[in-house]
C-alpha cells in the first residue's frame, strides 16, 4: 500500500534532503564563485539537483512519489511561477522619468515610497520602477553606494512584508493556507524595522550629504529638469486587478477539480486565469519604450522558472520530514526551534545566505511538525493561524526581513547591485556589505524587534 | 619640478603648532608644500597615534622643495621652541609609489578609471606592475535576478611610482574617482645621516 503524505516524512532519510540543500547552496555560491559558469549552465546544475532526488523517489515510492511530484506542481509551483510573472510584466511596464536631485530628502522619500510599493507590486518590481530614478537622481553624487545598499533593505526585502504579493515567501504561505488579509498584521513589525533602518539611513546620509561638492549641494534653479511623470500608468490599474484577484481567491475557493490527481479549487484556476489575462494586457497595453527604458527582458522569470522547478522538485523530503515533527528525521531541528524567537532568527538566518521561499516554507513546516504532528496541512495551518500566529508571525519576517541580510539572501538584491554598478556605482564586496551595512544597521534593528514582538 | 630634489622634514610637535607654524612660512615665503598626512601618507605607528591622541605630540611629515625644506627648518630652530616645535635632520626623497586597483562594469565608468590612473602622467611618473583585463558577455544583463553576469567588466591593478609631487598629484586624481581602491602613500627617502 503506498504511503500517505503525512506517513512519508517519518520513512524518508535525512539524505534525502541533500539536493535540496545543493540546489539552494548553489544558488548561493555559483554567482559569487563562478558567476559565468553559473549564467550559462544553471539550467543544468538545477536540473541535475531534481534528477539526484526526483528519480530515486519515484523508484522507490512510486505511486505516492508521483502524487508528491503533481501536488508540488499544481498548488505550489505553477501559481508561484504565474503571479512572479504578471507581477514582474506589470512592474515593468511602469517607468518613473524625469529629472530627480539627489537630495537627502528626496532619497529619504524615494526609499519610504519603494518601502509601501514593495509590498503591493512585489520587492522585484518595485526594485525594477524605482532603482534606475534613484540612480539618476543621485548621479552627480560622490557618495551613492550606501544609498543603493539602504535601496536593497528597505524596497527589495523589509517593505515586501505587508501582503502576499510582495515577498515571494508570503505568496507560498498564502498558496498553503494563510488568509490573504492576514499578513497586513505585520504593519507593526514593518513599521517599526523601517523606521529604524531609515532613520540609521537619514543619519548616514546626511554626513555623506555634508561632504559632497558645494556644486552637488547648490539647489539648481527650478525649471531646469524633465517635469515627474509615470509612463504605463495603466500598469496601475493592472496591479490593482492583480490584488483584487489574488485576495479573491482566499475568500471564494469555489467547487474542487482534480487536475493531474490534485484536488484544485476552481477559486484558484480562476485567479490563476486571471493573473494570465492581466499579464498579456500589460504586454499588449505597454509602450515598448517603457518596457526598454527598463531594461525589461524574460529572462529573469526565465532564470525563475528553472531555478523554482529545481527547488520545489527537491524540497518536497525536507518539508515531508519537517511536517512529521519529532517522527521524522529533522526531530533535533524541531526540539531545538521551540519559540517565535527562535522562529524568527533560525528563518531569518536562513534567508540571509539561501532563497527565502523554500526558508519560509521550511520552516512553517517545523512550526506545524512541533505544534501539530500528523495533522493533515490545511488544518494545521488554520489552526497555526489562530491559535499560534506568533509563530507565523516570526517566520514570515524573519524570512522576509532578513532576506536583506547579504546580497545572495533575495533575487533583487543581485539585481540591484548589477544595476547600480553598471551606472558606475562602488558597490561595497560580499563581506563589506555585511560588516558595513548589515551588522551596524541591520541586525540591532532585528535585535530590537525581536525584543518588542517576539521576547 | 620634476628636476627638483624634494626633501621631507619631520617637525616633532603638537599637530596644531607644527601645521600654523608652517602655514604662516609657506604664505610668507610664497612657497609650496605639503603634509604627508594630507596626501594619503601611510599612518603612523599606533605608538605615534596614541602619542598625538594624549596630546603628547608627535612627529609629522612635511615634503617640499630642498630650499624651502632648509629655509623652514631654521625657522624652526629659531622660533619653533617657543612653541615646542623641533625640526628634525630633513633627508632627500628618492621617490615615491601608491597601490591601486578599480573594477568597472560600463564603458563609461572604464574610461574614467583609465583617465585618473594612465591618461597625461606628469613627468617622471610611471605605472608598474599594471595589470588590465575586459570581460564581455553580450548576452548578459544587468536586470538578472539569479545569475547575473555583468555585460562588460573591467579590472586593473598596478602601482604609481616616481617623483614625489608626481605621484601626489595622481593619487589625488585616482582618490577623486570612487571606482579606484587607492592604497596608502609611500615615500622612498635616504636613510637618516649617523
Amino acid at each position: 500500500m503506498p504511503a500517505t503524505p503525512v506517513e512519508l516524512g517519518t520513512l524518508l532519510p535525512v539524505w534525502s534532503a541533500i539536493p535540496f540543500a545543493g540546489i539552494l547552496l548553489s544558488i548561493a555560491l555559483f554567482p559569487l564563485l563562478a558567476p559565468a559558469f553559473w549564467h550559462e549552465h544553471y539550467p543544468k546544475v538545477a536540473a541535475a539537483w531534481a534528477a539526484a532526488f526526483v528519480v530515486p523517489f519515484v523508484l522507490a515510492y512510486g505511486d505516492t512519489a508521483l502524487h508528491e511530484l503533481a501536488h508540488v506542481a499544481v498548488v505550489d509551483y505553477v501559481p508561484f511561477i504565474i503571479l512572479l510573472a504578471t507581477l514582474f510584466t506589470i512592474g515593468g511596464g511602469v517607468y518613473l522619468r524625469g529629472t530627480l536631485r539627489g537630495s537627502p530628502g528626496v532619497n529619504v522619500t524615494l526609499l519610504a515610497a519603494g518601502t509601501v510599493l514593495a509590498s503591493w507590486v512585489g520587492t522585484t518590481g518595485a526594485s525594477m520602477i524605482l532603482v534606475r530614478p534613484l540612480l539618476r537622481a543621485n548621479r552627480e553624487r560622490r557618495y551613492r553606494a550606501h544609498t543603493v545598499v539602504f535601496f536593497i533593505f528597505l524596497v527589495a526585502n523589509i517593505g515586501g512584508a505587508l501582503t502576499p504579493l510582495g515577498d515571494p515567501p508570503l505568496f507560498l504561505g498564502f498558496l498553503h493556507g494563510v488568509p490573504f488579509f492576514w499578513t497586513l498584521g505585520l504593519v507593526d513589525e514593518l513599521a517599526l524595522v523601517a523606521a529604524i533602518v531609515l532613520a540609521l539611513y537619514l543619519a548616514v546620509e546626511l554626513r555623506c550629504w555634508r561632504r559632497e561638492d558645494a556644486l552637488v549641494r547648490a539647489r539648481p534653479r527650478r525649471g531646469l529638469g524633465e517635469p515627474l511623470r509615470l509612463d504605463g500608468a495603466l500598469n496601475l490599474l493592472l496591479l490593482a486587478g492583480v490584488v483584487a484577484a489574488v485576495a479573491a481567491s482566499g475568500l471564494w475557493h469555489g467547487r474542487e477539480l482534480v487536475v493531474l490527481g490534485v484536488h484544485q479549487s476552481t477559486g484558484n484556476l480562476v485567479r490563476d486565469a486571471v493573473l494570465l489575462v492581466l499579464l498579456a494586457a500589460s504586454w499588449r497595453l505597454t509602450s515598448p519604450r517603457v518596457r526598454e527604458d527598463n531594461g525589461f527582458s524574460w529572462e529573469p522569470i526565465r532564470e525563475v522558472a528553472i531555478l523554482f522547478g529545481g527547488i520545489f522538485a527537491t524540497i518536497i523530503p525536507a518539508l515531508a520530514m519537517l511536517r512529521a515533527g519529532e517522527a521524522g528525521a529533522f526531530a533535533p531541528v524541531i526540539r531545538h526551534v521551540r519559540e517565535p524567537a527562535h522562529f524568527f532568527w533560525a528563518s531569518g538566518t536562513l534567508s540571509s545566505f539561501l532563497d527565502n521561499a523554500p526558508t519560509y516554507l521550511a520552516f512553517l513546516s517545523t512550526a506545524l511538525g512541533r505544534l501539530y504532528p500528523g495533522v493533515p496541512e490545511p488544518a494545521a495551518v488554520a489552526r497555526l493561524v489562530g491559535e499560534n500566529h506568533g509563530f507565523l508571525q516570526a517566520i514570515a519576517t524573519g524570512s522576509v526581513f532578513m532576506g536583506a541580510n547579504t546580497y545572495i539572501g533575495n533575487a533583487p538584491n543581485f539585481m540591484v547591485k548589477s544595476i547600480a554598478e553598471e551606472a558606475g556605482v562602488p558597490m561595497p564586496s560580499f563581506f563589506g556589505y555585511i560588516a558595513r551595512y548589515t551588522v551596524p544597521v541591520l541586525l540591532p534593528a532585528f535585535g530590537i524587534a525581536t525584543w518588542v514582538f517576539f521576547g | 619640478m620634476a628636476g627638483t630634489t624634494w626633501q621631507e622634514l619631520v617637525i616633532a610637535g603638537s599637530k596644531d603648532a607644527a601645521r600654523a607654524f608652517v602655514e604662516g612660512f609657506l604664505a610668507g615665503a610664497q612657497a609650496g608644500g605639503f603634509f604627508g598626512a594630507d596626501v594619503g601618507l601611510e599612518p603612523a605607528s599606533l605608538g605615534e597615534r596614541l602619542r598625538e591622541l594624549l596630546g603628547e605630540g608627535s612627529h609629522h611629515a612635511f615634503f617640499a622643495p630642498a630650499e624651502v625644506v632648509a629655509s623652514l627648518a631654521d625657522a624652526i630652530d629659531v622660533h619653533g621652541e617657543a612653541l615646542g616645535l623641533r625640526a628634525e635632520h630633513p633627508r632627500d626623497v628618492r621617490g615615491a609609489h601608491f597601490a591601486f586597483r578599480a573594477e568597472a562594469f560600463a564603458r563609461d565608468a572604464a574610461a574614467r578609471i583609465r583617465d585618473a590612473l594612465f591618461v597625461a602622467l606628469p613627468a617622471g611618473v610611471r605605472v608598474e606592475d599594471v595589470s588590465e583585463a575586459e570581460e564581455t558577455h553580450p548576452d548578459a544583463r544587468a536586470a538578472d535576478v539569479y545569475a547575473p553576469v555583468h555585460a562588460y567588466a573591467y579590472r586593473t591593478s598596478g602601482r604609481i611610482a616616481g617623483a614625489l609631487p608626481g605621484v601626489v598629484d595622481v593619487r589625488g586624481r585616482a582618490t577623486g574617482c570612487d571606482l579606484i581602491h587607492v592604497g596608502a602613500l609611500h615615500v622612498d627617502v635616504d636613510r637618516p645621516p649617523h
